[in-house]
């Protein structure tokens, strides 16, 4: 590259450079020139211009000072402090003002009332803090003459320093208190309507014409399923909304048809009935909506009318049928007036009566028709009509010819428009034929109850004539058993008696049960303690249980009440039954009575009755037989048992009459455990003096003592007395009777003549003689043997007070032990306090309910004691050893009757212990020492017996 | 781009290496203009960078440093043509802050199609000032050139500090602090 090149380049490039300058610079001239000729016309025409715009300002300048001055609108200006620097005169009258110097140099926020000051202040300041160019808002203020508010809205303009600062504004305002006011009151209408619309019971759904929700509620959405608000509706399109809900409706087609028709025709549609798939029936209204003739929208209402719909189907359902009632039933119907004159008579009481109506009409009614006999009846009816009453009544009327029919009548008063009776109405209906029925059926009943009583006499006489030969059986049996018998006679009779025992069950079994499956087993309700019977059922059995060793008890919880309302008959059979049942299969251990509350009510209580046992147990294949009629467990168990199989069918038959159930736990070898479950009304818990324990045979006797050598005998009144509930203590002969006699309190004894060691005559005769015992008055029933007089009179000569003649009848003891003399003294509350100082307790148990008793026994320890104590201090002293202790045993039980019950513990200490070892030395002390101390405890025996005949003698 | 800014470029390049050296660069291929360039023309802007990448490579330098010498050659010229304008402003922080309010507005009434970058500046204080570049030219070494040689022009001792807003270089923030 040379020198000569390169600068060559150069030059052609300054050339080309030089030449596109040239062109660029020749446009640029020429749009130059242009330029500069559109500059020079439009300076022509400037001058023009601005005369004209010039001219177009003052008027314009003009007509805005005729605005600002003739405005209605407020216009205000103020300084950067919102001091008001201007005003138009409207502001002036509008805030009540006379001049513009009440107002120049005020800030506007003065004109505001106090309460809205504040939010204006805000608003104002965060205007100008965000160098807003313009605001709205709408402001109240006050006028300052009639202190009225008046609401504007205004327009206001700021208008800024440089440094952001406002320098002025200026507003615009207008008086809108009509409208704000006029807004307020619209929109508590709206509110109104609004709830109203909502909890309106129609589905409301308003439209507008573009068919879009304006408005909805709750009763709509729930009827067409929706599962939005109400207000969330607002705005949805529902073009296709009939389509949406067609499937609602029974039949889709018509419902999307029909509301096309209605949108179209855009004519008021009312009551429409539409029925949906789910049963409802709607009535639905459709009010278009027109303002000045131009269509706005459309309401619908739907109202449920199901409700309606079936009570309209149900009215009509029973107007139809008593149209057919009318319509079928024959009724005659006769109008009589107040003087009982035939007025009118229908055709079908013509038929009725046989008569033709002209027969009828001003004949007197109760002269045509009425028989005799009802004269009276209808004398009164007559007169209940008089009075306005109606009635309905049953005669016999007279037809054509004689015949009678029985009528049942409804006579009715009929009145005139003043409301005078005018006469009265009857409605005849014939039930002769109801009549002939009645009769029929009063005869079957009459038949039926005939054919019971029968039946009834026949198991009476059954039971009679069936015991009785029974009893005789047993009764001679026993007697046989006195008689001396060798070794094979003997098992013939013992054959004989376990027949006839067996039998004697069998025939009770039988009476019991079918007189509860004939319906003939009445249930009385009495009130029943329960721990009573319990105890009762318990303590006859222990008595008997022979040598095996049986515990019986009884676990009545608490909580179960004292007194229920049952029958005491039947309660008692059941625990019978049960308790047998189960001391027949149990060798050794418990027999239990127990009972708990199931459900207790203030009336009523639900009572588990369970008797449980420690046996031989039930195989659970045996269970489900043993409470049918001649069941038992098996075969073997009627040989190796006994028993008639009837007893435990008893109790399941009475638990069913008294709406119980029973049931039965029990594993073979494990013990058995029946459950009665029965509910009773609670009975009363006033304490009403019981005569006896033995409620359910009706004996007032509480406990028996049964003197009897012969087992036969004492196995037939033992299981009588357990039958009825009786306590009882069996004595083998005379001198145990005296035995028992010392240690219990009897009601009754049953004195057998004929008995070794001790006959009849000598127990009666010492126990008559007995010093202070409370049985020395007990009646006592002769048993003899034969009905001879001999042997009667001399039972009565040694005191004994009845006599049965052997054998007997159950009835027969019975009847002699029902006997009011026998019978315990009615008990009643004594009302004595005994003193504290004796055993108080012991005395009210002795005496209880008999304070006479108390005073004789008193009477008689007072005038004896020093004797006997003297008697005993020389024995003792003339060292007599067991003469001084027969005395000590024959006069303990002295001390004890008038409860100084120490005193009898020394002494009975002293007897057993002498008896045992001798009088030893300090036996004698302790002796010494009782008789020492004994004068003041006589003392105040003394002064109990002076307390005692002063209460019985006031 | 303006004409002037090639004629200047060239200029330059001529002062500081020959015509030889501005010979070579009009050779390069791809200047639509085929290399006649004149202060009144306007001229892609694409051209100038392939100018401007050939010297880069010819002289060894990197592209922003040649820039940044262009910009206080530019000032250089500006001062001869315009020195009434940039005198007005009195100190350096002024007239660096009249760019955008004065001249790039008197640079439009001129040259109405003339493509200027953005310049916002703000005083942190007596001493310093911030000036944000903003230009889709992405010539920001450019500006460079051109505050340093205003700074230097007023006789003050500044730091200038440049920081890359966006790394594509349409947006760089310039700090000046005066000593």
């Amino acid at each position: 590259m040379t020198e000569i090149d390169l600068l060559r380049r150069r030059l052609e490039r300054e050339q080309r450079a030089r030449k596109q300058a040239e062109s660029i610079l020749e446009a640029k001239a020429l749009e130059l020139y242009q330029a500069n000729m559109a500059l020079q016309k439009l300076n022509e025409s400037l001058e023009s211009i601005v005369t004209d715009r010039t001219r177009e300002l003052e008027q314009s300048e003009l007509r805005f000072r005729q605005i600002v001055e003739s405005a209605t609108d407020f216009i205000y200006e103020a300084d950067g402090s919102g001091k008001i620097t201007l005003v138009n005169p409207v502001v002036l009258s509008s805030l009540g003002l006379k001049s513009e110097e009440e107002i120049l140099g005020k800030r506007f926020i003065d004109l505001v009332p106090d309460e809205y000051q504040k939010s204006a202040m805000v608003f104002h300041e965060r205007c100008v803090a965000s160098q807003l160019g313009s605001s709205t808002n709408i402001i109240p203020v006050k006028n300052e003459f009639t202190g009225e508010l008046m609401w504007v809205e205004q327009s206001v303009s700021y208008f800024y320093q440089e440094d952001g600062k406002l320098e002025r504004l200026n507003a615009v305002a207008r008086d809108i208190t009509k409208r704000v006011l006029s807004e307020k009151a619209l929109l508590k209408t709206q509110l109104r309507l609004t709830s109203l619309i909502s909890n309106l019971n129609a589905g409301i759904l308003v439209e507008d014409e573009q068919r879009h929700i304006v408005l909805t509620n709750e009763k709509f959405t729930s009827i067409f399923g929706i599962p939005l608000k109400p207000a969330d509706l607002v705005g949805y399109d529902c073009s296709n909304s009939a389509e949406e809900s067609k499937h609602l409706f029974e039949d889709p087609i018509t419902f999307v048809s029909r509301i096309e028709e209605i949108l179209m025709a855009k004519q008021l549609v009312t009551h429409e009935e539409l029925r949906m798939t789910n049963g409802t029936v709607l009535w639905r209204d459709y009010i278009p909506i027109f303002e000045n003739d131009t269509y706005t929208g459309h309401l619908w209402y739907y109202e449920d009318i199901t409700a309606q719909k079936s009570q309209e189907l149900l009215i009509r359902l029973s107007e139809e049928k008593y149209r057919g009632m009318m319509e079928g039933i024959e009724l005659g119907l006769m109008e009589v007036d107040v003087n009982g004159i035939i007025v009118k008579a229908y055709k079908r009481f013509c038929e009725m009566t046989g008569y033709q109506e002209e027969e009828l009409l001003g004949k007197k009614a109760n002269e045509v028709f009425l028989p005799e006999e009802y004269v009276e009846v209808m004398k009164n009816q007559d007169r209940d009509r008089l009075k306005g009453k109606a009635g309905i009544y049953e005669i016999e009327i007279l037809k054509k010819g004689g015949d009678r029919i029985w009528v049942i009548i409804s006579g009715a008063p009929y009145y005139d428009e003043r409301g005078v009776i005018q006469g009265s109405m009857g409605i005849h209906y014939d039930i002769t034929g109801r009549k002939t029925l009645e009769k029929e059926l009063m005869k079957a009943r009459a038949r039926a109850e005939k054919a019971m009583m029968v039946e009834k006499q026949f198991l009476a006489n059954m039971s009679h004539e069936i015991r009785n030969p029974i009893n005789a059986i047993v009764g001679v049996t026993n007697l046989l058993y006195d008689t001396h018998l060798d070794q094979e006679q003997m098992d013939f009779v013992k054959t004989l008696k376990f027949s006839t025992d067996i039998l004697m069950g069998l025939i009770s079994g039988i009476l019991d049960l079918s007189k509860i499956e004939s319906g003939l087993y009445e249930l009385a309700e009495q009130r029943v303690d329960i721990r009573s019977l319990a105890a009762a059922v318990m303590s006859t059995f222990e008595f008997n249980s022979g040598n095996r060793q049986i515990k019986f008890l009884t676990e009545i919880e608490p909580d179960v009440p004292t007194f229920i309302m049952a029958d005491p008959t039947a309660l008692n059979q059941i625990l019978m039954n049960l308790v047998g049942n189960s001391v027949k299969f149990t060798e050794k251990g418990f027999v239990v009575i127990a009972a708990k509350n199931l459900a207790l009510s203030t009336s009523t209580v639900k009572i588990e009755l369970s008797v449980w046992d420690t046996g031989i147990g039930i195989p659970k294949e045996k269970q489900e037989i043993v409470f049918e009629n001649f069941k038992q467990a098996d075969k073997e168990t009627k040989l190796k048992y006994g028993g008639t199989g009837l007893g435990l069918s008893i109790v399941r038959q009475l638990v069913h009459i008294m709406n119980g159930s029973v049931l039965l736990e029990s594993e073979d070898g494990q013990g058995t455990t029946f459950k009665v479950i029965l509910e009773f009304p609670i009975g009363s818990n006033i304490v009403k003096t019981e005569p006896s324990v033995a409620l359910q045979s009706g004996l007032a006797i509480r406990r028996v003592l049964i003197v009897e050598d012969n087992v036969m005998n004492q196995e037939y009144l033992s299981a009588l007395f357990r039958k009825w509930g009786v306590l009882f203590d069996v004595a083998n002969n005379g001198e145990e009777a005296l035995s028992f006699v010392e240690k219990q309190v009897y009601t009754c004894i049953l004195m057998d003549i004929r008995m070794p060691k001790m006959d009849g005559y000598e127990a009666t005769i010492r126990i008559r003689n007995a010093v202070n015992n409370a049985n020395s008055t007990v009646p006592i029933i002769a048993l003899t043997a034969s009905a001879l007089i001999d042997e009667r009179n001399k039972a009565l000569e040694v005191g004994m007070n009845y006599h049965l003649t052997k054998p007997f009848t159950p009835e027969q003891l019975f009847a002699v032990l029902s006997n009011k003399l026998v019978q315990e003294k009615e008990k009643r509350p004594i009302g004595f306090e005994f003193s504290a100082e004796l055993d108080k307790e012991h005395l009210l148990m002795l005496y209880e309910g008999d304070l006479e008793r108390a005073a004789i026994i008193f009477q008689i320890f007072v005038g004896g004691i020093d004797a006997e104590i003297a008697s005993m201090k020389k024995l003792l002293a003339e060292h007599a050893e067991p003469e001084f202790i027969r005395k000590v045993h024959k006069t303990s039980p002295n001390f004890s009757m008038v409860g100084l019950t120490a005193e009898t513990e020394i002494l009975i200490k002293i007897e057993t212990e002498g008896k045992k070892a001798g009088l030893t030395e300090e036996l004698a002390e302790q002796f010494e020492s009782l008789t020492s101390q004994v004068a003041p405890r006589l003392e105040i025996v003394r002064k109990e017996l002076e307390r005692i005949n002063n209460y019985l003698q006031s | 781009m303006k004409g002037i800014v090639f004629t200047e470029f060239l200029t330059m390049v001529e002062e500081n290496d020959g015509y030889s050296m501005v010979d070579g660069l009009l050779d390069c291929e791809g200047l639509e203009s085929g290399g006649i360039y004149t202060s009144v023309g306007t001229y892609s802007t694409a051209e100038l960078f392939i100018l401007l990448e050939a010297y880069s490579s010819a002289r060894r330098e990197p592209v922003s440093k040649i820039l940044e010498s262009f910009g206080k050659h530019m000032f250089s010229v500006f001062k001869t043509h315009y020195s009434q304008m940039i005198d007005s402003a009195g100190d350096a922080f002024s007239f660096l802050e009249s760019i955008e309010s004065y001249i790039h507005i008197e640079v439009r009434k001129l040259y109405p199609d003339a493509e200027l970058p953005t310049f916002v500046t703000r005083r942190l204080g007596a001493n310093r000032l911030e000036m944000t570049y903003h230009s889709s030219r992405k010539m920001a070494d450019l500006a460079h050139g051109l505050i340093r040689a205003a700074v230097d022009h007023f006789g003050m001792t500044a730091h200038i500090t440049v920081e890359l807003m966006k790394p594509d270089g349409s947006q760089v923030r310039f700090l000046i602090e005066s000593k």
